[in-house]
């Protein structure tokens, strides 16, 4: 049904973490869109939206929309039209609400807890939130496959534009680190931050598809040249949604230059399940 | 949007309050007993709603264990008897979509307190990770396609069957394992009920003394695979995926958009995909919670959208069962197309003059062959599924 059409591409990124350090090249990325490392996205939204209506936006939604307004942008689709769709990749959802739920349960008790952190204690809370502040009012879904869930978001994503459910869509890996999540598992680093890609069917442009369960590569990002495959050191620590997603921005700023596709693997550390993410452009 | 090829369902499975498998569940619907469980066999601490259990027999005799690892019991249950009923031979291109609200949220309380209590960290917190639900089912079941959770609130259910249809429809798998699945826990219970949307007595949905919603627990999946793989290889076709909408309102976080704006556009899509006009339809298995808002505007909405098409709400036998409401709905719209005779809406007496529509007070023979099922979620997701028991399609 799709082979005549024009293929999904991507046609801008955005990023925003707050824990420096995962990647000097990354780094760099974050600081020439001035977003490196601010604790609160606040600042960064302030060109986009009024401060009153972030004021109340979960820290979780804000790095999420910073991250989105920055791929829109990017891709020049600010405003976004109103049929965008919205898919999140995330291995734990909103920690802090979550967490804060419970607090009010054990401290407060189940009569006096907080029905507002309930509320905002729902995995899918970003992506309803950016749709409202977006007003993007295609489909917006939330998936929770542990460090697959950003492949995850993307296969949904290439769906949704193959099935004509969009014309655009938001494709994101969204996690943060509350400490509260540490002293529960100790042993899981704790990697914050955003990353969105924009979609749309066009003929030109850099496609992105997932191949579940391939072979492991000799190395997590492999950027591919008419000379060869050669590897981008890379991080990928557990424990989050965000390495592949930070691995392909690492990946389509390098294909700027000098390679013609690039390949992002991704194990899951629980279950024997893998997803390579293959960045190709096309001629 | 066009009209796109049905997808066929080779395979269901189900549990919920109101049995613990298809043939039992089937009777319950028509039966109409409902049967509620006190708040205290959740927790001790429960604020005092009672909700739908899921039947006893889904515990192995062990009991709920608090944490991902109960929702997880559920969505393995109804997810066996599906591919038991489907017999695929190869999974290497099936993929498995689960959506749930609990399954996949940090809700391991207990585990928590202990770490509160500075008695260490108990199994609940362990069984966040290790019961991821796609992650464990594709493992389960050796399937080698995309593993997809999906957390979208009330709408998850319905949104893995329609993630299905498209992976299906686009080539992108030719099998998929689709459904929802949740068992209860003191959070959402808790939540609930300090949302102040939870009815301390049997839930009514649509009726105008409606007073809130009761929960429930359950899980349901289906087996669907391409209209034409399931004839080459002469499988039993319980019924088809015709089309699926989903939209979002952008309007507010809880409350749906008051003109149904999303629900209706998600409907649109669904009727659209199946070639369906609203005279071809038998009925709509509607997701009527019982709260004031969701009923007053999905009411409204359906009243303007689908008018004098019958309205089905099957939630007060149910109860509210979350990120598995969607797939168990779906179920029983199939059961009753099957069957041809939809099920009276229990709870529901007198209808509220806000909303002007009533749903079925005596069950209802049908001739017609499809039907619509809705959901509404946090967040403003809205879905529908448009089901079939026939095809017309070569």
């Amino acid at each position: 049904m799709t082979d005549r059409l024009p293929r999904p591409v991507i046609t801008g990124m955005g990023l925003f973490h707050a824990a420096d350090g995962i990647n000097a090249e990354l780094d760099a990325q974050l600081a020439e869109r001035g977003l490196l490392a601010q604790a609160d996205a606040t600042e960064a939204l302030s060109a986009y939206f009024p401060k009153s209506r972030l004021r109340r936006l979960p820290l979780y939604a804000r790095v999420g929309l910073c991250a989105a307004v920055s791929a829109l942008s990017d891709a020049n689709r600010f405003p976004c039209p109103e049929d965008t769709g919205i898919v999140i990749g995330t291995f734990f959802g909103c920690q802090k609400t979550s967490f804060d739920f419970m607090d009010s349960i054990l401290n407060d008790g189940p009569r006096l807890s907080s029905p507002l952190a309930f509320s905002h204690a729902v995995n899918n809370m970003a992506a309803g939130l950016l749709s409202l502040l977006l007003q993007a009012k295609g489909p917006a879904f939330t998936v929770n496959d542990q460090e697959l869930s950003f492949a995850g978001a993307l296969q949904i994503g290439i769906s949704l534009l193959n099935n004509d459910r969009c014309s655009q869509v938001l494709v994101g890996a969204l996690d943060e680190a509350d400490p509260r999540l540490r002293e529960v598992f100790p042993a899981l680093p704790a990697v914050a931050g955003g990353v969105f890609l924009c979609l749309e069917r066009r003929n030109q442009g850099t496609t992105a598809d997932v191949l579940w369960n391939p072979e492991k590569p000799s190395s997590p990002v492999l950027l591919r040249t008419s000379d060869g495959a050669r590897p981008l050191p890379m991080e990928t620590p557990t424990g989050s949604a965000l390495p592949p997603a930070f691995g392909c921005a690492l990946a389509l700023n390098r294909m700027k230059e000098n390679a013609d596709a690039a390949d992002v693997f991704q194990e899951s550390a629980r279950s024997r399940r893998s997803a390579l993410i293959r960045l190709e452009k096309l001629s | 949007m066009r009209k796109e090829e049905p997808v066929a369902v080779t395979g269901m499975g189900a549990l919920c309050a109101l049995g613990p498998d298809i043939p039992a569940i089937e009777r319950g619907l028509y039966r109409q007993e409902r049967s509620l469980s006190p708040a205290a066999t959740l927790s001790e601490d429960a604020l005092p709603f009672p909700f739908y259990s899921a039947p006893q027999t889904a515990w192995n005799g062990k009991g709920r264990q608090g944490s991902a690892a109960d929702t997880l019991r559920l969505g393995m249950l109804a997810a066996t008897q599906a591919m038991a009923q489907a017999q695929w031979q190869d999974a290497s291109r099936t993929a498995v979509i689960a959506g749930t609200t609990s399954g996949s949220a940090l809700h391991f309380l207990e585990g928590y307190r202990r770490r509160h209590e500075n008695a260490g960290v108990s199994e609940d917190c362990a069984d966040y990770l290790d019961c991821n639900p796609a992650l464990t089912l594709g493992e389960t079941f050796q399937a080698r396609g995309p593993l997809l959770t999906i957390s979208n609130a009330c709408t998850s259910g319905a949104d893995a069957i329609g993630m299905g249809i498209d992976l299906i429809r686009s080539g992108q798998t030719d099998t998929a394992l689709c459904g929802g699945m949740d068992a209860l826990s003191l959070v959402p219970h808790t939540g609930f009920a300090r949302l102040m949307v939870y009815d301390d007595e049997p839930c009514r949905p649509f009726d105008a003394r409606r007073k809130g919603l009761n929960l429930g627990e359950g899980a349901a999946f289906l087996c669907l695979e391409s209209l034409r793989k399931a004839r080459r290889r002469g499988a039993t076709i319980l019924g088809y995926v015709l089309g699926y909408g989903s939209h979002s309102d952008a309007y507010h976080f809880t409350s749906p958009h008051p003109e149904g704006e999303g629900l209706a556009g998600a409907m649109r899509d669904a009727l659209t995909q199946a070639g369906l006009q609203e005279t071809d339809l038998a009925f709509v298995n509607v997701h009527g919670t019982g709260t004031k808002e969701n009923d007053r505007i999905e009411g409204k909405t359906l009243a303007h959208a689908l008018p004098g098409v019958p309205l089905w709400a099957s939630k007060a036998l149910t109860g509210h069962t979350l990120g598995a409401a969607g797939a168990l709905e779906a179920v029983f719209t199939l059961i009753a197309l099957s069957r041809g005779v939809v099920p009276a809406s229990v709870g529901f007496a007198e209808q509220d003059p806000e909303i002007g529509v009533s749903p079925l007070r005596e069950p209802l023979a049908i001739a017609k062959k499809n039907a619509l099922s809705t959901s509404l979620g946090f967040g403003g997701s809205n879905a529908a599924l448009a089901l079939s028991t026939e095809c017309d399609h070569d």
